[in-house]
């Protein structure tokens, strides 16, 4: 029978993950998941459907999908297609996140209703938002909550409304075949008439009128689309990789003469949405994507629909949490059994979290640390790797744990980060460099990896000391010995980042140091690995004084990781009110809370502590 | 003598150092909101002693305005760092294959922090400001450093610049020029200051009063603000005052000054400001300035680094003899010019997010009889005679290029000191992990 545990703990991981390459399932016969492949091009990168909607949606509602009134989810592309052919369906869908209840007051409403709005719900008081956002601080650091929620708003509001007009022309969505038809003949006729104007002959007014105000209105739509639906046209274009928006497309026919055959299918496709007719919608989806298919990046386009679906990090987020509690049974029930299963699970999560690195690196082209949300995915990643090799060096079910936390726990940092838009958007300017990118913010994001895991091994000794039997003086003598090598392995990656850091600073701006906050950051890990290391050597402090000041590196490296970040953005306030503030105060009082338990006499220690001192 | 060995050599003494070194930056870099990475590093990192002080702005700040922790500043801790470290090294060092490591480490870090010292006493940076178009331009300017300049173009040549450091002159001192028939006498200086026609900004603060006295204004000022605005006003309207503080008091009064130049033929006027430590502003001092002859004074002039655009310039006179006087941010000359051909802003498809800045233009040195074409982009500097020039900035909608001016002697330290601390950690470690798992291999 414990032969087999591991296998009946690994199995349903197992089949959970291969969940994920079911195909999505929608209620109704349209082809909503080929809608949600079409490249599109947004933030300067060309993507699936899918993801862009997800990323609006994200922004707006703070979720990748639609709780509907009467239950069960809508899926982001499939909203976005409300959105953009059936907006009288898509404006009744409460998609607008408020939680302020002053904001909500504004509106003459009670907290109590709920914090999903749905666009005709806020329509009564856009006047009010307008001009409460003209009215609020200059200085986003310095805005009330009331004042940022409005921004907030604000924001979404437009975000909607330009998503609205990226398909489509905005006349009557079911007839947008007639207009595109008239707009052929506008050019044709009012050319004619512009030419005549022009050469001081008489000319056909009507005509002209015609087609300088269509023009005009095109113009008014391409500064308000915020899609790129159209691949690039002109040589140039396409050199740059520059997609059309729905105005652009539409003022081809100025040079074409002709309707371009991507607007008017996406003008077919929402005669056919609205009149719900799946045959027509699934042959003109097909058109599209013969059209458009040939001029994309399809490979990764289509990857990164798979990508999204799979969410490899949310599987191994769920994986990560079953680890740990597998864990905690084991040491219940001393039961080898579980914990090799728990072992084979993280080895799981592990592989799946790589998948989930490598195909982020292939979508965008990059190395794997580009931003914030990034730096999570690759702290745990490396967290957890270097975890899994302690366990395999010492089988004791401490290595696996901490891996699984902080799996765990930076994944669901990644996932509130990703909050704010696109995760895999264009690198700005100063940070366009590939091989920075993969020397410096690789080396220090392990650095982070490495002190995060010698933190999390030192919680686990705290704990399971003070609470459990089962720290022995073997044990402590073992996880000492762990949080020393990987101690070891932080110091020097942190010392190595940080000066490839100042490497990258001389060789972009002619000096090495310039004590930004990020750099301070950095500095103040390494000061702390080199305080922790000489305590170690003096013998200045004992196993359980060098756990705790592991300990302590969490707090440190919060500060460098997050708390810099904070500074930084604006120079006269530290954001109080930010709830990424608030979870770092409180991370940083859980980690001084571990400490003062970890000084605790130990006669108040359930493992017997006294022979766990020698070294 | 014995004692004072022991003590500087102990491990105590470093965790101490170290453990102070964490707490400086810390408190530094927090510091960095309020006064800018440039002044926090003056007060933090640069000094002897730094003191932290609760901000204001700060949640309980009404209870603990008036707490302050005073930490060693940054010169001290790695002067005492470098100490310990040599007098632990004599203490403990016992030569050993295994110490090697440990040697390479210390040998790199103190390297690495006496770089820091000539870092900090030798680095300067400038900025040079071409335009696409312009003339080559042969010295960048240093927004910290303020010059006062006599320039005299008499010679169809060439100019005759005498420059003086804002830093010689204070209120009430008195300077012989050599070389010059002439000498100085400051009334006034004031660090940071907006200066003006009184009549404009008399009428400035009348429109904001006006403003914030409307029920649906979006400038909201306190009662306190009001009256200090208030005030101003009053000191501006007393046609005496010449130079008038940040809350309204009169500072300096023109009576008894023979008033010249744009002070006597616009009435303009000094306005003091507290002094700005944002990154991207510069302080504007202003300085009442009078000039004599040899024989008697020949009037006061009042000077800005913010006269500039419209505003005529000033000039002495003395007999056939003419200078332009002028206050500037100070001027550091190169013995070669830059000449901006071309200032590139690429855009990512579609978007705001820039993809690329880069300035491409032209190095001519009558020195070396170099002429050539350079591009300056990204990541991408160029090096040239001991500078290091880098797209910093641009203005004028795409058409004027910023390049910071970097000059670091020292800049060679680091790279030896990271080496060695580099390789140093990786032997050491190496040795340890061996022996850590020789150990397991051998007890089953």
């Amino acid at each position: 029978m414990n032969q087999r545990i591991p296998f009946l703990i690994f199995l349903p991981g197992l089949l959970y993950v291969l969940s994920g390459f079911l195909p999505p399932r929608h209620q109704v016969d349209m082809d909503i998941d080929g809608f949600s492949r079409l490249p599109v091009q947004t933030g300067g990168r060309v993507m699936p459907v899918d993801t862009a909607a997800r990323n609006q949606l994200r922004i707006i509602s703070g979720r990748q999908h639609v709780r509907l009134e009467e239950g069960g989810r809508m899926p982001a592309s499939q909203w976005l297609l409300e959105l953009a052919f059936r907006p009288e369906v898509a404006d009744d869908l409460k998609v607008f996140r408020i939680e302020n209840p002053e904001v909500l007051g504004l509106f003459g409403w009670d907290p109590d209703i709920g914090k999903f709005f749905s666009f005709n719900e806020l329509q009564p008081h856009f006047r009010a938002i307008r001009e409460q956002a003209v009215r609020v601080n200059p200085e986003a650091q310095l805005r009330t909550p009331f004042e940022k929620q409005i921004v907030q708003l604000h924001h979404a509001l437009s975000l909607y409304n330009e998503l609205a007009h990226s398909f489509t022309s905005t006349g009557n969505l079911s007839q947008l075949e007639w207009e595109y038809l008239s707009w052929l003949q506008a050019v044709q006729t009012g050319r004619d008439a512009f030419r005549a104007r022009e050469l001081g002959e008489e000319y056909d007014i009507e005509a002209f009128n015609r087609f300088a105000f269509l023009t005009d209105r095109f113009m008014e739509l391409s500064r308000r689309a915020s899609l790129g639906v159209i691949p690039p046209f002109t040589a140039e274009q396409r050199e740059e990789n520059h997609w059309l928006d729905i105005g652009q497309g539409l003022l081809l026919t100025l040079r074409t003469d002709e309707i371009n055959p991507v607007a008017a299918a996406y003008a077919q496709l929402s005669a056919a949405y609205r009149a719900q007719d799946a045959e027509y919608f699934n042959r003109t989806l097909a058109t599209l994507h013969a059209e458009i298919d040939p001029q994309a990046p399809l490979g990764r386009v289509g990857f990164e629909h798979f990508f999204n679906h799979f969410a490899p990090f949310m599987k191994s987020i769920v994986l990560y949490l079953a680890v740990c509690l597998i864990i905690g049974y084991s040491w219940l029930r001393e039961s080898e059994g579980a914990r090799r299963g728990a072992y084979w699970l993280l080895l799981l999560a592990l592989v799946i979290h790589t998948f989930g690195l490598l195909a982020r690196m292939y979508i965008q082209g990059r190395p794997p640390v580009t931003n914030l949300y990034a730096s999570a995915v690759f702290t745990g990643w490396g967290a957890v790797l270097l975890g899994a090799i302690i366990e395999r060096l010492q089988k004791n079910g401490v290595g696996t744990l901490a891996a699984g936390l902080i799996g765990f726990v930076t994944l669901i940092i990644a996932h509130n980060l990703a909050a704010t838009g696109d995760t895999l958007e264009m690198m700005r300017a100063v940070l366009d460099s590939n091989f920075w990118l993969a020397t410096h913010v690789i080396v220090i994001t392990l650095g982070y990896s490495g002190v995060f895991l010698a933190g999390a091994i030192a919680i686990v000794y705290v704990l399971r000391g003070i609470f459990t039997r089962g720290l022995s003086p073997e044990l402590g003598r073992s996880l000492t010995r762990m949080v020393y090598g990987v101690t070891c392995f932080g110091l020097l990656f942190s010392f190595v980042g940080t000066m490839l850091g100042g490497v990258w600073a001389d060789q972009s701006w002619g000096r090495f140091w310039g004590w930004d906050p990020k750099e301070n950051g950095a500095l103040i890990i390494v000061l702390w690995g080199a305080l922790m290391l000489h305590a170690r050597w003096g013998k200045l402090v004992g196993d359980r004084g060098f756990m705790l000041l592991a300990i302590g590196g969490n707090i440190v490296t919060a500060w460098s990781w997050f708390g810099t970040n904070m500074l930084g953005i604006g120079l006269h306030s530290y954001g109080f009110m930010d709830a990424a503030f608030f979870y770092l105060i409180a991370f940083w009082m859980s980690q001084l809370a571990l400490i003062t338990l970890g000084t605790l006499p130990k006669r108040y220690w359930r493992s017997p502590m006294q022979v766990a001192k020698a070294t | 003598m014995r004692s004072l060995f022991l003590f500087f050599s102990s491990l105590w003494l470093t965790i101490v150092l170290l453990a102070l070194s964490i707490l400086l930056v810390f408190f530094g870099t927090l510091d960095q909101v309020h006064w800018g990475i440039y002044e926090a590093q003056k007060r933090y990192f640069e000094t002897l002693l730094a003191v932290w002080h609760y901000p204001p702005q700060w949640p309980l700040a009404q209870y603990l305005k008036g707490f302050w922790i005073p930490l060693p500043g940054g010169y001290l801790l790695g002067a005492l760092l470098v100490i310990n470290l040599l007098c632990a090294h004599f203490r403990y060092f016992r030569p050993h294959i295994r110490k090697t490591g440990i040697v390479l480490i210390h040998g790199g870090v103190v390297l690495l922090i006496i770089s820091g010292f000539l870092t900090s006493w030798l680095q300067q940076e400038s900025q040079m400001i071409l335009s696409e178009g312009g003339p080559p331009v042969h010295y960048s300017i240093d927004y910290r450093a303020y010059e006062l300049v006599l320039i005299d173009r008499s010679n169809p040549q060439h100019d005759s610049v005498t420059t003086i450091p804002l830093a010689m002159l204070y209120d009430g001192g008195e300077l012989e020029l050599p070389g010059l028939p002439l000498a100085l006498r400051t009334h006034k200086v004031v660090e940071n200051a907006g200066i003006g026609l009184r009549s404009n900004i008399i009428k400035h603060y009348e429109d904001l009063l006006a403003m914030a006295r409307r029920p649906d204004s979006p400038v909201q000022f306190s009662a306190r603000e009001m009256a200090s605005v208030e005030r101003i006003l009053a000191a501006m309207r007393d046609s005496n005052a010449l130079v008038v503080g940040t809350h309204g008091d009169v500072l300096l009064d023109k009576r008894g000054l023979q008033l010249r130049g744009f002070a006597d033929r616009m009435d303009g006027v000094v306005h003091q400001r507290p002094p700005t430590f944002k990154e991207d502003e510069a302080n504007m001092p202003a300085v009442v300035l009078e000039i004599s002859g040899p024989e008697h004074s020949l009037g006061t002039w009042v000077l800005s680094t913010g006269l500039v655009g419209d505003i005529p310039p000033q000039f002495v006179t003395l007999g056939d003899q003419e200078w332009e006087i002028a206050l500037r941010f100070k001027r550091r000359y190169h013995p070669f010019s830059l000449q901006l051909l071309k200032f590139s802003h690429d855009r990512y498809p579609g978007t705001d997010i820039p993809r690329n800045f880069s300035s491409l233009v032209v190095i001519d040195n009558p020195q070396t009889g170099e002429h050539r074409q350079t591009l300056i982009y990204m990541n991408h500097p160029l090096r040239y005679e001991g500078l290091t020039f880098y797209q910093a900035s641009f203005a004028d909608e795409d058409t004027t290029s910023i390049l910071q001016v970097v000059r670091n002697p020292g800049w060679l330290a680091p790279y030896i000191a990271i080496t060695l601390v580099g390789v140093g950690m990786t032997v050491q470690f190496m040795i340890h992990l061996i022996g850590y798992l020789g150990r397991r291999r051998t007890t089953p």
